[in-house]
């Protein structure tokens, strides 16, 4: 007889052992491969920001010290890349309907809030609703007449008339249309918690010291992207936690970068940059195009309410001794009211740009009638280059016959001042986020009813009205040439130039890119 | 003794609602408008007035002086506009940040100010006498921004033994707490240490001549004696006088050293909130510096009668 062999226990245990080695060997290959990776991620990177911000609600501030922290918490469905085009961020698809009036975008799926729920079309909604409320540029979704949710994964905003440049406006990073979850949308501006789907996730903040965010687990980098991309792109973080400090001092910023407290700094003055240039254990890093540097005309106190007056100012400065002395060098002399490589540069009004003809601006002057009136500058000792720019623009003028005070604030006193339209001729400032956010925002302050010159124009009223209406880029572009052209010829700004901001780091860090706000992701500490 | 901080603590609380008026109303007359500064320079009127709603600038400075009032009745200082936190905890945040910087600051200038003064005057008109006067010229005329920036040039950068800025709480790690407070400590108490030795210097040579002491030295009491337990007592009570003025002074003086090497303090917090017009800021950080610097004043009375018993506070002296 013929037996069914039986299973052989001291057979089968060595089967079972195998396994279980098995098992093991993955399971410690697991472990280590995840505590080699936790190796990678250093523990901290330290950046030292130079002004502390006014709040971390991205809705409640224009301010560059808010964006540099928040757009690390917050997203947006849609933002800009390197090359400041629009591309969807939170959004995975965005469809324009035919008829311009609705707005289709789909949500990623499985992005998750810091709180651990998932991000859906109720928060996208709750957000809107949010920003319509207490955001300073709620303008921006003024025209959308409803919100629409039909699933969980797709939101729908229903315009009340065409807007050709929506998109574009709802990208903005002025005051971002950041994504919170629902629960935040009955909050005032500036109380909300700081509960966003960035990479990296709020700890806490300890004013006039630090602002500490950790790194986010969940963090999901967007698979459309290779790497770092403007606002959007792949975005890793190798810390473990990262440490916005508030350094206001930049002697202090400095020090701390060469003794290795800070790993990156923002704003690192030109003296220091030439002193630091052969320093091999740091990096120097240009960020060109910071801001347009000049100053308001006020079209309505005397004697710049006549244009031949305000047309001899134009004529009378030296750009290139205006931005030599206020950047110590660090500028780029251009026309545009755009940046060169941006869709939208033009170079019209040119003819006025630059000219250094003092000769020319006391013919005027006399041709004007000019009798001595005053022309109040007022600028900041908040901003050194402002200062400066102001004292080299003082001794131009003067020397081309005009008689000028000089009334320096801080900050605060300086923007209150600009208000009273019977304080000042010429405001000293930068024009930073607008320019480099495209031709809506960079001389939208002209426009009524904001009119920085204090006097309305009505032909550039239109032409703004023309510009954001525009159905094609090259539609829209041939508007802003007029728009530019119109800025030149009535002496509403006076350009001086592109100011280039400098920044540095310690010489291991690496994948840092200077943009418009230090981004933390994708740099790692080289050994 | 406990009639005497009775009654100063009581006569101390006019003093210091009057401060708080005087700096809310000096505030109002400032031309600058906190909503401005957190909505920006090229925000709209609309955007503006938005913000002042939302801050509560849109009611009058009275009703806004009343409702503060009210709140610190209750305890309470008011929320700030700009720090995202209550006007209390961003003072408690940073009050004993200030007060261990000032009362380093402190230490060393009573430890180092103190016997090198008394040194000068036993060493009169001699080579040490004259090496402490310059030590504390040069105390008093070097501007202590410019000393704590090459202090952190020195030893921050170059040397690299001290931290280039920055404070660390004692509660995280006493020896870098420590550390930390040493080049600011130095920046802070150089001003101080040159006065204080020139007061001390001065009036030790005065109490150096008086007979008791003339008397002592010709009984054959040992130098260290006389000096120790009998000069010394006498110098005390002006030198007390300018330690108090100097703790106040170095309290005061923070802003400008807590700037310079990034210390998260009481004078960055209030000139912080100056310059944005954060108007509960400067309020509530005013009534607490004021509050200190009068709980100071009481204390530097109270260690009179202790150093000098003949000292009454009862009217008797």
């Amino acid at each position: 007889m013929t037996t069914a062999p039986n299973r052989d226990d001291s057979r089968h245990f060595p089967r079972v052992r195998q396994w279980a080695l098995a098992c093991a060997i993955c399971l410690c290959a697991v472990a280590t491969a995840t505590d080699a990776l936790a190796q990678q991620r250093a523990p901290m990177l330290v950046f030292a920001q130079e002004a502390p911000p006014p709040t971390l609600d991205p809705y409640f501030s224009t301010s560059v010290s808010t964006r540099n922290v928040a757009m690390h918490i917050f997203e947006t469905l849609v933002t800009r890349d390197e090359n400041n085009a629009i591309v969807p961020n939170l959004a995975d698809k965005i469809t324009e309907a035919p008829d311009g009036l609705s707005y289709t975008f789909t949500l990623r799926r499985g992005i998750k809030f810091h709180n651990g729920q998932e991000m859906t079309s109720a928060d996208v909604k709750a957000s809107y609703e949010r920003y319509l409320r207490v955001a300073l540029q709620k303008v921006i979704l003024a025209p959308v007449s409803a919100i629409e949710t039909p699933d969980a994964y797709t939101v729908v905003l229903r315009l009340s008339r065409k807007v050709p440049v929506f998109l574009d406006e709802m990208s903005s990073f002025v005051t971002p249309l950041a994504i919170l979850p629902a629960s935040q949308r009955d909050r005032e501006g500036g109380k909300i918690d700081m509960i966003g789907t960035g990479p990296l996730q709020f700890v806490e903040w300890q004013a006039d010291s630090h602002i500490r965010l950790k790194r986010f687990a969940d963090y999901v980098p967007d698979a459309r992207y290779k790497g770092t991309d403007g606002f959007a792109g792949h975005k890793e973080i190798f810390f473990n936690q990262v440490d916005f400090k508030l350094v206001k001092d930049p002697g202090a910023r400095v020090a701390g970068l060469e003794a290795g407290q800070f790993h990156i700094i923002e704003d690192l003055p030109i003296e220091s940059a030439k002193r630091l240039a052969g320093n091999k254990a740091l990096t120097l890093y240009d960020l060109k195009n910071w801001w347009l540097h000049g100053a308001w005309v006020n079209h309505s106190k005397p004697p710049t309410n006549d244009i031949r007056i305000r047309r001899a100012i134009q004529i009378a400065l030296d750009m290139e001794e205006i931005m030599e002395i206020a950047t110590d060098g660090a500028y780029v002399l251009q026309p545009g009211l755009q940046y060169p490589g941006n869709p939208y540069y033009v170079t019209t009004g040119a003819q006025y740009y630059n000219k250094k003809d003092p000769a020319g601006a006391r013919k005027l002057l006399a041709e004007a009638g000019y009798k001595g009136e005053e022309i109040v500058i007022i600028t900041n000792s908040s901003y050194q280059t402002m200062y400066k720019a102001a004292q080299v623009v003082a001794e131009q003028l003067k020397g081309a016959g005009f008689k000028v005070r000089v009334d320096v604030f801080d900050w605060a006193t300086a923007m209150a001042r600009r208000k009273d339209g019977n304080a000042w001729n010429l405001w000293f400032t930068g024009q930073g986020t607008g320019p480099s956010v495209g031709p809506f925002a960079a001389m939208k302050d002209v426009v009524s009813p904001q009119k920085n010159q204090i006097t309305a124009d009505p032909v550039i009223d239109a032409l703004y009205a023309e510009l954001i209406s525009g159905t094609t880029v090259e539609a829209r572009k041939a508007t802003f040439a007029k728009f530019q052209e119109r800025v030149y010829d009535q002496v509403l700004f006076l350009k001086f130039g592109d100011l280039t901001r400098k920044q540095a780091s310690r010489a291991n860090v690496k994948g840092f890119v200077p943009y418009r706000i230090p981004r933390m992701w994708n740099v790692r500490i080289e050994d | 003794m406990a009639e005497l901080v009775l009654r100063r603590l009581l006569s101390a609380i006019p003093v210091l609602l009057l401060v708080t008026l005087i700096s809310a109303s000096i505030m109002q007359l400032v031309p600058g408008d906190p909503a401005l500064v957190i909505a920006g320079s090229n925000a709209s009127d609309a955007e503006i007035q938005q913000v002042r709603q939302a801050l509560g600038l849109d009611r009058s400075f009275g009703v806004r002086l009343l409702e503060w009032y009210g709140g610190l009745l209750r305890g309470d200082l008011g929320q700030s506009m700009l720090l995202n936190r209550s006007v209390t905890d961003a003072i408690l945040e940073r009050l004993p940040v200030t007060l261990a910087l000032a009362g380093f600051a402190l230490v060393l200038t009573v430890a180092i100010g103190v016997p090198i003064g008394v040194i000068a005057a036993l060493k009169a008109n001699t080579i040490i006498d004259q090496a402490v006067l310059v030590v504390a010229l040069i105390g008093v005329s070097v501007p202590n921004f410019w000393l704590g920036l090459m202090l952190i040039v020195s030893f921050g950068v170059w040397f690299d033994i001290l931290p280039a800025g920055g404070y660390t709480p004692f509660a995280d790690s006493p020896v870098e707490w420590v550390r930390s407070l040493i080049l600011p400590g130095i920046s802070l108490a150089m001003l101080q240490i040159g006065l204080l030795a020139r007061i001390t210097r001065a009036t030790m040579l005065e109490v150096l001549r008086q007979d008791y002491v003339r008397t002592a030295r010709a009984k054959g009491l040992p130098l260290r004696m006389v000096v120790g337990q009998h000069a010394l007592r006498n110098v005390l009570v002006p030198v007390v006088t300018v330690i108090g003025i100097s703790f106040g002074l170095l309290l005061s003086g923070s802003v400008v050293i807590e700037t310079v090497y990034s210390i998260p303090g009481m004078g960055r917090l209030l000139a912080s909130a100056i310059f944005s017009r954060d108007y509960p800021v400067i309020q509530g950080g005013l009534l607490v510096t004021a509050t200190v610097l009068v709980l100071l004043n009481l204390v530097v009375d109270l260690l009179y009668a202790v150093i000098d018993p003949r000292i009454k506070h009862d009217g008797r002296s």
